[in-house]
């Protein structure tokens, strides 16, 4: 196995380079998510498969989409596209990033051992039995509420940006509504899956956002009729409905004892609410990041025309 | 029984392997987008196919199996449609295919 994880390092190193030195950014962008799937695998094979998830969900997934979405509006509104000139010299990054390695391992190759580390000892505390959720939502519930804040912040952010032209869609043939009939309903229950097993294995609300996102993406990606259409309706509820039901939480939680302590014996119970409405936030801002400025109102109802 | 069992897995695994291998020579080799793609989906397919079977056998565990055939499906289905949207935009921008 040595000899694979070598193999796997060497190429995500490769990779890397290859997608900064490419001169054609089609082909950056492709391998941009090549090299998320590949250090989604390395995160796998370290045993941190949270974040092997994220990683590939997130990192290659979502963003790989956003990537594509941001191509193509390049590619409609720049009238010379020609990259002229050679590729910036990498070796400067190269060596401060190798520079920025070393010291971190020396610095982690001189901690002392921790044994039984805090969060083994004290899981039981949390109400959950996997210690990435317990420390996420249970030990450090603050952070997690202000991460759920920055979100918002960041939905109003792309909402301040105004309309701007659609991603590429184009209209979906029988395979595709065919793929979406398939597809959609399995990264729902996936999502829930995710969610659920986030209470006592790799899971939770990131990752479960994340599916929910794609499913979206694919559903605005082919221009099916339904709900998708009217933005307007429910997209500024789902988004802040994480911070709502966590604020909420602390309120009560302050109000009955401590903020954010969750009273004994119930806290799976809030824990698993709160990451509901995080998951459902989660989802409907990367879908608003990939569509890329405000709901188009009424322009999705006349499919084929351009809109603006 | 467990021997035949593990010689199975490993039948399964080796054969799952070539297949992806000829898939991604013919990615390599082939002239043109459509045969390339037909390479690619194609054996992929069975590869992986002959790759989750194996690791079915091996696991054993009804659950896994599942899971394991439900990821089948699915990359199947998503192997098809990107194949068949990625040729009708080949051949919506005129490209040719390749004749000998």
């Amino acid at each position: 196995m040595v000899v694979l994880d070598a193999l796997l390092a060497l190429v995500l190193a490769g990779v890397a380079v290859a997608t900064l030195n490419g001169l054609r950014r089609f082909r950056a962008v492709v391998l941009f998510v090549v090299f998320g799937l590949l250090l989604a695998l390395i995160w796998a094979r370290l045993g941190a498969v949270d974040l092997a998830l994220a990683e590939a969900a997130i990192g290659a997934g979502v963003t790989g989409a956003l990537l594509m979405a941001a191509l193509d509006r390049l590619r409609r509104t720049e009238s010379s596209r020609a990259v002229a000139g050679s590729a910036p010299s990498l070796w400067p990054v190269v060596l401060v990033a190798l520079a920025a390695a070393t010291v971190g391992m020396v610095a982690v190759l001189s901690l002392e051992p921790a044994g039984r580390p805090p969060v083994a000892f004290h899981l039981g505390a949390s109400g959950v039995d996997h210690p990435v959720t317990a420390v996420l939502l249970a030990f450090r519930a603050w952070d997690t509420l202000l991460e759920v804040a920055v979100l918002v912040a960041a939905g109003v952010a792309v909402r301040a940006v105004g309309v701007v032209p659609s991603p590429p869609s184009t209209e979906a043939g029988p395979l595709q509504a065919g793929l979406l009939r398939l597809v959609v309903p399995v990264l729902v229950v996936l999502a829930v899956y995710l969610l659920w097993r986030g209470s006592h294995a790799p899971g939770g609300a990131f990752q479960a956002g994340a599916l929910l996102a794609a499913a979206g993406v694919l559903v605005q990606l082919t221009r099916v009729p339904g709900p998708m259409d009217r933005p307007a309706l429910w997209q500024r509820p789902a988004e802040t409905i994480g911070l709502a039901v966590f604020t909420a939480a602390a309120l009560i939680t302050a109000a009955l004892d401590v903020p954010l302590a969750w009273p004994e014996g119930w806290s799976k119970l809030w824990i698993l609410t709160i990451e509901a409405g995080a998951a459902i936030s989660i989802a409907v801002l990367l879908m608003r990041l990939f569509a890329g400025g405000a709901p188009v109102a009424a322009a999705t109802s006349d499919p084929g025309k351009g809109r603006s | 029984m467990t021997e035949l069992l593990d010689a199975a897995v490993l039948l399964l695994a080796v054969t799952g392997a070539i297949f992806f291998l000829g898939g991604s020579l013919g990615l390599l080799r082939f002239p043109d987008v459509y045969t390339r793609l037909h390479a690619l989906t194609k054996a992929d397919n069975v590869g992986l196919g002959l790759l989750a079977l194996g690791a079915a056998l091996h696991l054993g565990d009804p659950w896994l199996i599942g899971r394991l055939a439900l990821l089948w499906i699915l990359v199947m289905a998503a192997g098809t449609v990107s194949c068949h949207l990625l040729a009708r935009e080949a051949h919506r921008e005129g490209r040719t295919s390749w004749r000998r």
